[in-house]
């Protein structure tokens, strides 16, 4: 089975990231970038898929020209070739533009039985990009998957949120997004990484992958920030004295800041 | 500079290192629990054969990039490195001075990890004084009938080849003209005899080896002509000496990583402690050893690979980073001050694994009457 | 005066906590209207609760279809089409942010997630846990809004 994993750079969740003040664009630059961790159980997931029942795997991804050590780590842990989306005029979408172009790009590969995902970007947690690509690609969804049976031409997962669990099942060809829970994804093996270096990876222009150029990036974006604000530096924070009511207090204090 | 390709083989160890080793180490070493499943791993990974090339591997790497993998491994846990140092340069030696017999019976097992392979120069009465060796391998028919002692043999059972320096001749003069490398591996008259209890290295066994009437078969010989085993167990020992430096590296940086962010977190007096002078001066002091160590390595490894006289240099790194990898331990536990001290804390392990690399592989002392023998015959130092 | 669409949550007969905010929050842009999609028959006990905490207008879709989610987002969406709302206001929840991202696609509407406050001209998000305070706008005439709890203060009836 032929499977496209979407796949993102973003900044190493540990470092400090910082939103441009002109813009309010997350400043890729200042930060060490690292393919989403999410996203190596997507690229697990696939490979498993595509080592029980044949088949390649293409790993779609859309970002500046950095991105390109994340998609190597894909090719390194197996992954076959690579459609690198880089084109500059792309800087700034919003996330109803991300997945019509990733959109676009999966509809021009052929045979996609299969397309995997990360639930949510650690950056952007919109949440919601691969149903978005799925619902322009008219394909089911089957989202927050904590494991995948393929039976046939049939795909089942288990679902699982906070609400609960859920099956789910459709018929190839669907997309699926993955959870935390899916998988342990393997290290790349050093035979991996050198591999890595001879998987084709292509990078089509806009044009070239079908985007209109006015409706790409920034400019054309469907929201627009309009004003960006640090945090101000934290304060002494409030001392509370524990008389035996301390879990009360704390109470009063969480629900006040309405986080119960 | 590595290429992207061992940049990205280097990190990759790096993030197992920090998200397999760190979090299960010190309970681990304390128990002295054989790593099972880390070395498992690290097979999967590649890491036993980064010395071997196609047709018997898939993914050698340069020296450089070894010498770094190495280092990561033992920044985690020295034992690490200790599981898979011996079996590279057995590797090495197959590779330079195997028959294509040997090679193939070998190395591709080898480069899995199917066969892990170790090192046996060092007997018990005999120390660094490896032409006095005393274990003898008899011609008898078309077989060689082996007997003596080895001791400090780190991986001793679960290797199944061992390289093992014995004398072919005892008569031969000069002394080193009598003595043969012979592949031997685990069978009758062969005894493992005990597990030494060290001061630190834990997790994995070193052994002392018993040879009673052991029989190898004719042609075990490494290269398949007897009395060259001195001078290939000297080249050998560059890429020896270049992993214990390497070894000795990943500790010193473990123990500074550790202090630099302990001096951060600790206050005394009103301040993080790295303000205090003291404080910081270990901190400066030891960085900067640990940065020309590694220069030092770095540079043998590529005069090694570039196929230039390294005796001298993996010598001095191996001198230089084992020195120092015990000073920045040590300058380690001053900076914890009493947690130093504590088993709660990886501070200690490393005080404890650092002393090996001053003693092992070549005693320091060793070392030095290697690299003075060799400033004389080249004349100095190079100009520039 | 506007209209905004808010799509209610609900289980066993019970409308969310989070509805009952949404409707509130509502108020800065338009008159809050409340969409149900239920199985048939479930629906008749969520009205008053929902005109109880400010719902204006109620559109009830009953359907037993199993399609996962996509109910939700085809009635959003015919409705998007024909009542021509100031916005649509989802909680967020898993569900609650593909059914958002579904319908702001299909509908080429701006997708503002995670917002903690809305006002008149803008919204607000919290980023990166609270370092950034983030104010945005969409560029399309109905957005999809989707609200973190907290945003607004729960009211009782119209104002």
């Amino acid at each position: 089975m032929n499977i496209v994993v979407l796949v993102k750079q973003v900044p190493d969740t540990y470092s400090e990231r910082t939103l441009r003040a002109a813009d309010g664009i997350l400043d890729r630059a200042a930060t060490d970038p690292v393919l989403d961790e999410i996203n190596e159980r997507a690229v697990e997931a696939a490979l498993q898929l595509t080592e029980a029942h044949g088949g390649e795997v293409t790993v779609v991804c859309m970002g500046p020209a950095s991105a390109a050590d994340s998609i190597r780590k894909a090719l390194s842990m197996g992954a076959d070739r690579a459609v690198h989306l880089s084109d500059d005029a792309l800087a700034g979408s919003c996330a109803v533009q991300t997945a019509r172009a990733l959109a676009q790009v999966i509809g021009g590969l052929d045979h996609v039985d299969l397309v995997l995902a990360g639930n949510g970007a650690s950056d952007g947690r919109v949440s919601a990009v691969p149903a978005m690509v799925a619902d322009v690609l008219d394909l089911p969804a089957l989202t927050h998957a904590r494991q995948i049976t393929v039976d046939g031409t049939t795909v089942t997962v288990r679902r699982e949120t906070d609400r609960g669990a859920v099956g789910l099942t459709a018929e190839l060809p669907a997309l699926i997004s993955v959870s935390e829970k899916i998988n342990e994804p393997r290290y790349p093996s050093f035979k991996g990484i050198m591999a890595a270096k001879k998987k084709p990876v292509t990078q089509p222009s806009i044009a070239a992958a079908g985007i209109a150029a006015a409706e790409a990036g920034l400019a054309s974006a469907l929201t627009t920030v309009t004003s960006v604000v640090p945090r101000p530096p934290k304060s002494a924070g409030q001392k509370l004295t524990d008389d035996g009511d301390g879990g009360a207090q704390i109470a009063v204090y969480l629900a006040a800041q309405k986080l119960i | 500079m590595l290429s992207t390709e061992e940049q990205a083989v280097v990190g990759t160890v790096a993030d197992w290192v920090d998200r397999e080793v760190r979090p299960v180490v010190r309970d681990m070493e304390h128990a002295n629990t054989y790593p099972d499943k880390l070395i498992e791993q690290m097979k999967e990974m590649g890491i036993y054969g980064l010395a071997i090339p196609e047709p018997w591997g898939e993914a050698p790497v340069s020296m450089p990039c070894y010498a770094l993998v190495t280092a990561e491994l033992s920044r985690g846990w020295m034992s690490l490195a200790g599981a898979m140092g011996g079996h590279t340069v057995v590797a090495k030696l197959l590779l330079a001075f195997g028959t294509r017999e040997q090679q193939d019976r070998y190395l591709p097992k080898m480069a899995t990890g199917e066969i892990r392979a170790t090192m046996a120069l060092t007997e018990p009465g005999g120390g660094s004084d490896l032409q006095a060796i005393t274990t003898r391998a008899r011609r008898d028919g078309d077989s060689y009938v082996v007997s003596g002692a080895k001791t400090w043999i780190t991986n001793a059972r679960r290797s199944r080849l061992i390289a093992l320096l014995c004398k072919t001749d005892p008569d031969a003069r000069p002394r080193y003209k009598g003595v043969s490398i012979l592949l031997v591996e685990h069978g009758p008259g062969l005894t493992v005899s005990k597990d030494l209890p060290k001061l630190g290295y834990k997790g994995v066994e070193s052994c002392e080896l018993m040879f009673e009437d052991y029989r190898a078969p004719g042609d075990a010989v490494l290269g398949g002509v007897e009395g060259r085993g001195f001078a290939q167990m000297m080249k050998g020992l560059e890429t020896g000496r270049i992993q214990v430096a390497s070894r000795a590296l990943g500790v010193a940086r473990a123990a500074f990583d550790d202090a630099l962010a302990y001096a951060q977190q600790r206050e005394s007096f009103g301040k993080a402690i790295w303000k205090h002078q003291s404080v910081g001066n270990y901190l400066a002091d030891s960085a900067t050893k640990i940065t020309a160590a590694r220069q030092l390595i770095l540079y043998a490894a590529e005069r090694f690979d570039a196929g230039q006289r390294c005796d001298m240099e993996a010598g001095m790194a191996k001198l230089f980073a084992s020195e120092i990898a015990m000073q920045v331990a040590l300058d380690a536990v001053r900076v914890h001050g009493g947690y130093g001290y504590s088993t709660e804390y990886d501070v200690e392990r490393y005080f404890r694994d650092a002393p090996l690399m001053i003693v092992g592989e070549g005693t320091n002392e060793i070392q030095r009457n290697v690299i003075a023998a060799q400033l004389v015959k080249r004349g100095g130092l190079d100009r520039g | 005066m506007a209209e905004v669409l808010i799509l209610v949550d609900h289980l066993d007969g019970q409308v969310k906590k989070s509805t009952y905010e949404l409707l509130a929050a509502a108020r800065p842009l338009g008159e809050p209207s409340a969409v149900v999609v239920a199985p048939p028959g479930t629906a008749g006990k969520l009205a008053d609760a929902l005109t109880q905490h400010g719902a204006e207008k109620i559109y009830l879709a009953e359907t037993d279809r199993t399609d996962f989610l996509t109910p939700e987002v085809d009635v959003l969406a015919a409705l998007v089409e024909s009542a021509s709302p100031a916005a649509v206001l989802i909680a967020v929840s898993a569900d609650g942010q593909e059914i958002a991202g579904r319908l702001a696609v299909r509908t080429g509407s701006g997708l503002l997630s995670e917002v903690v406050e809305i006002g008149p001209e803008s919204v607000t998000h919290s980023a990166f846990g609270g370092a950034y305070r983030v104010e945005a706008v969409a560029n399309t005439p109905h957005p999809v809004i989707t609200v973190r709890s907290g945003a607004a203060e729960i009211g009782s009836g119209r104002s």
